[in-house]
């Protein structure tokens, strides 16, 4: 909303010349100014504006050396006549027109000096309304009328500078998207009075009876609540006059002709949108306001033919579309410069089906954008009253008598009344206000407060009435005004302290021993392209998908973390960085089964949602020298990562050969990942080549893939110590001979289970393929260490620990002692 | 058996001794003389065999002698092993200047930084920090948060709405929707805890905005919400000003400004004094080495930051959770963009490197929130 400044001071006369104050007090208090422009001549009312003047021509002369130049010469009033050397082609003896003498400064800055043009001497300027900022018409001098008298100032016969307000109007405050709501705000954030606009109407002058002109039929009253019609006889078309032009150039709308600009003028005043239609052309003399038909087409204002549906409402005429209702009109019932009749609309139209169709139209007006905020049916009679009197007075306009007002069959909505319970203000605000202030406040406002014994009887103002309607309401009324008065009070908190939850502490100790072992952080995308999960063999039905993706690649929610990671890895090549170590903590979604099921917390889901630990890893891990190269990333190194990050949380992590490896991995390198107690925690491995090419990473390429409720389920926080031996260790290595399919860490797992409290642990130490172990077997070389709490072991009893774990590694996997 | 000269025998193995210049040359010589078979060594072993006159001298400057001679070497030895060790460090000596050895170190994501840096504050001050789910119906993310039918959120060009469960979206409390702002853990919380609550929830959210370098799809917003008996507006203003305190300097002004927000009453928006410029909105020397020489860079020259919405927890909002009674308790709630934090804090251009990742952008931040 861009107010001009010029235009809010003559409501509210008591602000002052300087908007600053204003702006900031409006902010303060809901209106956020977001920026304050000059425009016009600069310090018009002062001295900026004193070489602007209305002069005359008095004579005119052909230029001696340039055809299209003339010399003329001006009288301003001051006994002199001013040469004026001038080019345009409507200048000629006899007219009123605008001034600027040497000295003063251009709206856009350009200095008048005295000069010579082509020889002859020139003292000052006439002016365009492109050159006043008043228009964009440069097509000749702007003309004025010639009943003003010479030599008055140009500002005294409209405002040539102003500042401009550009207002950022709140969704609740469709009333400051007119001066008359703004004008109340800025009276309220200043304490000045508004002068009296109330009783603005004319009588009609004109014979006859509205019906003699329009009859209307409102068919959709659920969308229309209201629909006022007048009529005008002996309309003159023309030009507005300078002012108005000028507050509605600054207002940000274009100059149409008078009719036009007065409907204009009076939507930015009351917020209150009208339409004037040429009488001639209504079809049948007849209004209707209805759904409009299927299919049907629609030629609007901005020449763009149009075809609506049931779900806009449309005003008709007997035969077709006039106006897509609060919208936009049709072209071919627009007021023309041949116009002579008018009929006037005033109407509440509902805002939601005015938004819907504003966005399916792809179509916004000043108009529209008003609508469909939803406007209280009072204003139209309101915006009635001042568009009738001006019309009357600028376009020499006669009322016929009578006012069409066709309301909804429920009655109109009432403006809401209440009971505000008189602590409630403090309670909330944490500030006493004296009881004249409230009432001083709210009268500024509009409201009506009567105080009584327990509380305050509230009256809100139509204009307002869908935005306050409970006494909570009037407390925003009250507070905002007094922000700067509130202290600042911490709360006197009673809940004990705070901490986190061990899942979040768990979290945090993850991300600090990742970026410990050299992973870089890294925070993608929930959203992923279509298909993707599917591609990852989740079946159909437990993808979260969205019904309405904005962009091609982010169609469904992500089930994995990887092949986010994979595209990281493919950025960083592309901008040289080939070594990538990266982990994420971020979440999976699966469609909740059944929706709204109930999560661990006994709250409703609407979908399942983990959190999970991914890493992925490519190129060197680290480690390298400048002359020696680092540790190349590999599945041992993943893994070990692995390990170390579930090490660093008190987990053993166990790997395990996976049965049936998805497509996406290396089918040789992905193990799953478990805790001691065989809970499964995520899985480990090589990413396929092929996928990994997909995603347009070449390179080989190693993820993992931890759930981290699995993780924290599998630890028991504040473990109990656990005494440790003061006698020596001893040591054992055996070598065994396995068949290829039996798996190492299996074999650790038997004879760790089988040594008893004697072992203390087991490490594979060497695996040997070949000569003379056969074909189809290998030599697997373990590390055995045995201790005692209480003495040191003797030769005896570790042979006898190492016979039982022979014995169950051969009856197990038909393991043979070698040599 | 001849004469017996142990004198010419340890001079001889003196010289050897003295001669060394190594210690493994002083070892060999050490052998020889001092080992099982050194002339002295052997004369000592074999003096049963000497006449009895001469054992008792012999045996006497025998054992003087191998004395000596062993604390020879033993001198001769720390004095070369000495000289060698120093000779062997002279010789290590390496260009230390050269790039250290890169041990792996990694490092936390910047979104990681600032949303710890948050929470640890209202950890502080005594809020819990608590989850949410990203997929919600429209009861959670629009209705119980005071947002009508109608709403201009509420609708599926600007909230992404789930496949399959968008029927009558805007306007159905069950179809389902990814969150457009983390409040919906206000109604969590509240349904889990009754009052006093004092709770931050920071998490993602998603909106259908076009992506560009201030707007995304997907971005993340910490939420703070507080309900007790007797919290007014007075105890909002002084919890930001805490919070923004700690998040950007002691020393800055902070102002409410009124605004409007559906599930708030009154509402407010948060300005704090620009860090950078200290509220004048003048160009710093960074601004005006990257050829800004008209404003600040952070505040665009208005001395303000706008940095979140605010406001008393509307009645609307109290009633939508059993337990809540907005004629007992009354509470307040904030929510502030993590991402934007971030933006503000360290100066890059576009809030898409956040998501992309280069890690020459994820490292530049290491351990410096």
């Amino acid at each position: 909303m861009k107010v001009p400044y010029s235009w809010l001071r003559e409501i509210v006369p008591g602000l002052p010349a300087d908007p600053t104050e204003v702006a900031r007090r409006l902010s303060d208090s809901g209106t956020y100014v977001e920026a304050i422009h000059q425009v016009g001549v600069a310090d018009a009312s002062n001295g900026g504006g004193a070489a602007f003047k209305v002069g005359v021509v008095r004579e005119l002369e052909q230029h001696p050396d340039a055809d299209k130049l003339k010399v003329a010469k001006v009288d301003i009033g001051d006994g002199e006549l001013h040469q004026i050397v001038c080019g345009a082609p409507n200048v000629a003896a006899g007219e009123t027109v605008a001034v600027v003498l040497p000295g003063g400064t251009m709206p856009d800055g350009m200095r008048i000096k005295e000069a010579k043009l082509r020889g002859v001497e020139s003292r000052g300027m006439m002016m365009s309304e492109r050159e006043l900022q008043l228009s964009t018409d440069h097509s000749g001098l702007m003309l004025l009328d010639k009943d003003l008298e010479i030599g008055t100032p140009l500002n005294d016969v409209f405002p040539i500078g102003d500042h401009v307000l550009e207002l950022e109007i709140t969704g609740n405050r469709p009333d400051c998207l007119g001066m008359l709501g703004v004008a109340l705000e800025a009276g309220a954030a200043m304490d000045v009075d508004l002068i009296d606009m109330s009783p603005f109407d004319v009588d009609p002058t004109a014979t006859g009876d509205v019906s003699d002109h329009v009859t209307v039929e409102v068919e959709a009253t659920d969308l229309c609540p209201r629909y006022m019609a007048r009529a005008f006889v002996d309309v003159t078309v023309g030009q507005s006059p300078l002012w108005l032009k000028a507050w509605l150039a600054r207002a940000g709308m274009r100059s149409i002709n008078n009719i036009v600009d007065i409907t204009n003028y009076v939507m930015l005043l009351t917020g209150q949108p009208l339409h004037a239609f040429d009488a001639d052309k209504l079809r049948g003399s007849k209004i209707v306001v209805r759904r409009a038909r299927e299919d049907e087409p629609v030629t609007t204002l901005d020449d763009v033919e149009r075809t609506l549906g049931p779900d806009t409402l449309v005003i008709a005429d007997a035969e077709q579309t006039a106006v897509i209702a609060g919208i936009m009109g049709a072209a071919d019932v627009e007021v023309t410069a041949t116009t002579t009749r008018i009929v006037l609309e005033a109407a509440t139209f509902d805002g939601h089906s005015i938004q819907r169709s504003s966005r399916e139209l792809g179509l916004r007006s000043e108009s529209s954008s008003r609508f469909e905020k939803g406007l209280d049916p009072y204003s139209p009679s309101v915006a009635m009253g001042f568009a009738s009197r001006m019309l009357v007075e600028i376009c020499g306009a006669s009322l016929v008598p009578g006012t069409i007002d066709v309301q909804s069959p429920d009655g109109l909505d009432q403006a809401p009344t209440f009971e505000m319970d008189a602590e409630l203000p403090s309670r909330i605000l944490g500030i006493d206000i004296d009881d004249a202030d409230i009432q001083q406040t709210l009268a500024r406002l509009g409201f009506g407060a009567i105080r009584g014994a327990r509380g305050w009887a509230i009256t809100v103002p139509h204009a307002r009435m869908y935005d306050v309607t409970r006494p909570i309401d009037v407390v925003e009324e009250l507070g905002r005004f007094r922000l700067e008065q509130i202290p600042s009070e911490l709360p006197p908190i009673r809940t004990g302290g705070a901490v986190l939850t061990r899942l979040q502490r768990l979290r945090r100790l993850l991300e600090d021993t990742s970026a410990g072992l050299g992973l870089n952080e890294v925070v993608t995308y929930g959203l992923v392209g279509p298909g993707t999960g599917e591609a990852l063999g989740n079946p159909e039905e437990t993808v979260v998908r969205l019904a309405n993706p904005m962009t091609v690649d982010h169609a469904e929610m992500r089930t994995a973390l990887f092949p986010g990671h994979l595209e990281v890895a493919r950025r960083n090549h592309a901008a040289g960085t080939s070594d990538v170590a990266i982990f994420e903590i971020g979440r999976t979604y699966y469609a909740a089964d059944p929706v709204g099921s109930t999560g661990a917390d006994g709250l409703p889901r609407y979908s399942a949602e983990r959190d999970v630990l991914a890493l992925l890893v490519t190129g060197s891990l680290g480690g390298a020298r400048w002359d020696l190269p680092g540790l190349t990333a590999d599945y041992p190194a993943v893994a070990g990562l692995v390990a170390s990050l579930l090490a660093a949380t008190g987990i053993d992590a166990r790997f395990g050969a996976l049965p049936n490896p998805p497509a996406w991995v290396h089918p040789g390198q992905v193990a799953d990942v478990r805790a001691a107690n065989g809970a499964v925690l995520g899985w480990v491995g090589a990413i396929h080549p092929r996928f990994a090419a997909q995603a347009g990473v070449d390179a080989d390429v190693f993820a993992a893939h931890l759930d981290l409720h699995a993780i924290d389920a599998a630890r028991t926080l504040q473990p109990r110590f656990t005494a440790y031996s003061e006698f020596p260790p001893v040591m054992e290595d055996i070598a065994i001979v396995l068949d290829d399919a039996v798996a190492g860490g299996e074999v650790v797992t038997v004879a760790r289970e089988a040594g008893g409290a004697l072992l203390e642990s087991v490490s594979v130490f060497d695996r040997y393929v070949g000569d003379p172990i056969p074909a189809g077997r290998h030599s697997l070389a373990l590390r055995l260490t045995f201790r005692a709490p209480d003495r040191t072991l003797t030769d005896e009893e570790t042979a006898a620990v190492r016979g039982t774990i022979v014995d169950a590694l051969a009856q197990r996997f038909g393991a043979e002692l070698r040599g | 058996m001849a004469d017996i000269d142990i004198d010419a025998l340890a001079r001889e193995a003196r010289a050897d001794l003295e001669a060394a210049t190594t210690v493994a040359d002083l070892d060999a010589a050490k052998i020889r003389h001092l080992g099982k078979n050194g002339p002295i060594v052997l004369l000592l072993r074999d003096i049963k065999d000497l006449p009895p006159e001469q054992r008792g001298p012999v045996g006497k400057g025998g054992n003087v002698a191998r004395k000596e001679l062993e604390a020879l070497a033993a001198s001769r030895h720390e004095a070369l092993a000495s000289a060698e060790l120093d000779r062997r460090l002279i010789e290590d000596a390496i260009d230390v200047s050269l790039p250290p050895r890169a041990m792996p170190q990694g490092t936390l994501h910047l979104l990681t930084q600032t949303r710890r840096l948050l929470e640890d504050i209202f950890l502080g001050m005594g809020y819990d920090v608590i989850d949410a789910p990203e997929v919600e119906n429209e009861w959670y993310g629009f209705t119980a948060l005071n947002t009508p039918v109608g709403h201009p959120a509420r609708n599926p060009t600007d909230t992404f709405y789930i496949a399959g469960h968008d029927q009558g979206a805007g306007a159905n409390d069950d179809a389902l929707i990814l969150r457009t702002q983390t409040s919906t853990a206000q109604l969590r919380a509240m349904q889990l805890t009754k009052p006093p609550l004092y709770v931050v929830h920071p998490g993602r959210v998603y909106r259908r905005d076009d992506i560009d370098a201030t707007h995304s799809d997907m971005f993340h917003q910490m939420e703070a919400l507080a309900i007790d008996e007797g919290l007014t507006l007075a105890n909002l203003k002084g919890t930001i000003e805490s919070f923004l305190h700690r998040l950007f300097g002691d020393d800055l002004q902070v102002r409410l400004r009124t605004h409007f927000f559906p599930f708030t009453e009154p509402s407010v928006e948060a300005d704090v004094q620009c860090f950078s410029c200290g509220g004048t909105g003048d160009p710093s020397a960074d601004d005006r080495a990257s050829g800004d020489f008209d404003r600040c860079r952070v505040c665009r020259g208005e001395g303000w930051i706008e940095i979140m919405g605010a406001g008393m927890v509307d009645p609307n909002v109290l009633g939508a959770v059993d337990g809540y009674d907005a004629d007992t308790v009354s509470g307040f709630a904030f929510g502030i963009g993590i991402d934007r934090v971030a933006m503000l804090r360290h100066g890059f251009p576009d809030l898409r490197m956040l998501f992309q990742n280069d890690l020459r952008f994820v490292r530049q931040f290491a351990g410096r929130p």
